[in-house]
């Protein structure tokens, strides 16, 4: 696996959200045993800290639980967390650039509903990380 | 996270292994300086001719003594070499501290000597084995030309102590000039100025050496002196930064 | 637990400062990148750390003990960098031979993995080596003596970037496997951010930043847009870099902290805010000049 490394998004970030990924695509199981941050660095060549922090941050998100001594697992009903999250913090940022942008295009707000209505995606429905 | 003792003698050996191995070069430029010195030998080093018309006479001495001197002008290069930037270079990125560098050094020049004086005292022999069939034996005077296995041993033995004194004197040269450069032009002004003004003493100080008769007391005087050069190049670098 | 303390670290050299007041501490069993511009005094630092210079005022102790000349200390560090001599007569092959006795942790396996690997001749003479594959020569002493201090000192001067990616790569899986304390200079941050744990940024001899690296990348924001609306948001705070271009338009740096909410009403006015790059902002921290390079030619 590949990180985007010239991204400025934080490497800790891209860590987690590969891991989100890997749950919705039901590659982790809910109560199975995610990745470990050894497992993690060696899999990206990155630092075990920088690893352990994209784990922490879906401890903080309850998305995964630890086990003392046996390391972190899937919660149940994670991947329905996940979703809800995406759906509500990847949305809002992206409609909050397109509504400034189209202020500065001088799109009205009618304009930009219907742009957004006419939209077909290509296929079947793309996935957006 | 604490390691476990390190013991500076079994450093100083494996340093020691790691430059006989890497500067086997350096000894192969003692043979060449003997090889060279021995067939300068082969014309004889004095030739003597004298002549009263009814009879004529013309002496060659043969000695391998100039092999001696190669090897002890070989030896005070070398020992300078081992304290200069490029050969520190090579020990500083190993496991080593001043006394191992120092002791490692020196445990290669000791190698060198102990070699050096085991084939200056063989190259005499050499130089007779080639005299022998090369020459009409009845001409060759036999003073000593059979030489006995112990003479030839003592023949190593002070050849290699000369080389030690020698050794020890280039070590102590060579750090001197890394602590000032003006050691350069001190060093020889001041053996030119011995030797000019105080040749007196000089000779005697040569003498202290040369005209020991008794063998151990010879043994005992180079070695001795040789430590307290060696001693005096310790601690003349020892706190400073062999390499910048 | 602290391998390197450095205490009000200073080394000069006759007159030139090379090291100044430094003082920070590393912890046990890290990599850490040690940054910096050209001369900043990276190689300074870590001769300092592997004992062979001493330092001029302060002191710099490793596992509580200082360096120089100090045997046990040299038993526990190495330092990787291009100014390492081998005996001439020695081929790649000796020189891998006779180095391993020196080190206690050395592995044989993996040293003869990664000559192999890098396919090099076990017969060539190190001198006769490209500059490129003597830094990778010399970096793979530095893995597979498993040292608990490691240093290296531009370690990929010259090396190809595929072979950049594999020491990288090399390095850290032989450090999870092993973990140990890693100290790597470079004037380049992008190349090895991901392996880092830690940066410790120098300028000029002294310390400019020490932070965790996930820190860094968070640690401060461009704004560019149009000077007249931008510069009452920033008025009086202090700014890391600003430049003007074009037309009335200025880009600044600075730390994130200092923004605050603003940031969500700069991007309603139309001001771009957007994440500084690790590379741009060490270039901008360790900058001797605000204005950079094209105060030179606006003179004219």
């Amino acid at each position: 696996m590949i990180l985007n490394t010239d991204s400025i998004k934080p490497i800790y970030l891209q860590i987690a959200e590969w891991l989100e990924v890997e749950i919705l695509n039901n590659n982790i199981q809910e109560d199975e045993r995610i990745y470990s941050q050894y497992q993690l660095a060696d899999m990206f060549t990155i630092n075990p800290a920088t690893a352990a922090k994209g784990l922490n941050l879906l401890a903080d998100e309850n998305i995964v639980y630890k086990k003392r001594g046996l390391g972190m697992f899937v919660s149940p009903n994670a991947k329905q967390f996940i979703l809800t999250k995406r759906r509500k913090q990847v949305l809002e940022q992206m409609i909050k650039g397109l509504v400034v942008e189209a202020k500065r295009l001088d799109v009205s707000e009618n304009e930009l509903i219907k742009m957004i209505q006419a939209f077909k995606p290509v296929g079947k429905e793309e996935e957006h990380l | 996270m604490s390691l476990k003792k390190i013991d500076p003698l079994s450093i100083s050996l494996r340093l020691y292994f790691y430059k006989l191995k890497g500067y086997s070069v350096l000894l192969y430029g003692l043979i060449l300086a003997q090889i060279i010195a021995l067939l300068f030998s082969l014309n004889g080093i004095s030739y003597m001719s004298s002549n009263n018309g009814e009879l004529s006479v013309s002496v060659n001495t043969y000695s391998a003594s100039l092999v001696i001197v190669f090897s002890l002008v070989w030896i005070f290069y070398t020992a300078i070499q081992l304290t200069t930037k490029r050969y520190k270079r090579i020990e500083i990125p190993l496991v080593t501290n001043n006394i191992t560098g120092h002791l490692s050094d020196i445990g290669f020049l000791m190698t060198a000597c102990f070699f050096g004086g085991l084939t200056s005292s063989l190259a005499g022999v050499l130089l007779r084995v080639i005299i022998y069939f090369t020459f009409d034996r009845s001409q060759v005077i036999v003073d000593q030309f059979f030489l006995p296995f112990i003479d030839l041993l003592l023949g190593a033995a002070v050849s290699a102590l000369y080389m030690i004194l020698i050794s020890a004197i280039g070590y102590l040269i060579g750090v001197l000039t890394k602590v000032s450069m003006a050691f350069v032009i001190v060093i020889p002004t001041v053996i030119l100025g011995l030797l000019r003004v105080y040749a007196d003493f000089v000779q005697t100080l040569v003498a202290f050496f040369t005209r020991e008769t008794s063998f151990p007391l010879f043994v005992l005087k180079v070695l001795i002196t040789s430590m307290l050069l060696f001693g005096f190049s310790f601690l003349l670098s020892n706190r400073r930064e062999a390499v910048q | 637990m602290k391998v390197i303390q450095s205490h009000n670290l200073s080394k000069s050299y006759g007159k030139t400062t090379a090291l100044n007041d430094l003082t920070f501490e590393i912890e046990e069993n890290t990599i850490t990148g040690l940054i910096g511009r050209n001369g900043a005094g990276k190689t300074t630092l870590l001769k300092i750390m592997a004992g062979h210079i001493q330092p001029t005022h302060g002191e710099l102790r490793i596992y509580s003990q200082k360096p120089f000349n100090n045997l046990e200390r040299s038993a526990g560090t190495i330092l990787i960098d291009d100014s390492m001599m081998y005996p001439d007569s020695f081929r790649l092959v000796d020189i891998l031979s006779e180095v391993a006795p020196f080190y206690a942790n050395w592995n044989n396996t993996l040293a003869n993995g990664l000559f192999d690997y890098f396919s090099f001749n076990p017969n060539q003479l190190h001198s006769n080596l490209s500059k490129g594959s003597k830094s990778t020569f010399n970096s793979i002493i530095g893995i597979a003596s498993r040292c608990p201090l490691t240093l290296f000192d531009e370690p990929t001067t010259g090396m190809d970037s595929a072979v950049r990616k594999d020491f990288y790569k090399a390095l850290l899986k032989d450090y999870l496997k092993h973990p140990r304390t890693i100290i790597l200079s470079s004037h380049l941050l992008s190349e090895l951010e991901e392996i880092l744990e830690e940066i410790l940024l120098i300028k000029q001899g002294s310390k400019r930043l020490h932070l965790p690296v996930m820190e860094l990348k968070e640690l401060a924001v461009g704004i560019r847009g149009n000077a007249q609306i931008l510069q009452p948001f920033v008025e009086g705070k202090e700014l890391i870099y600003r430049e003007e271009f074009a037309k009335d338009n200025l880009y600044i740096v600075l730390r994130k902290e200092l923004l605050q909410q603003e940031g969500e009403v700069m991007k309603q006015k139309g001001l771009e805010v957007f994440p500084i790059s690790t590379d741009d902002l060490c270039v901008y921290l360790t900058a001797s000049n605000k204005g950079g390079i094209d105060n030179v030619f606006k003179k004219d």
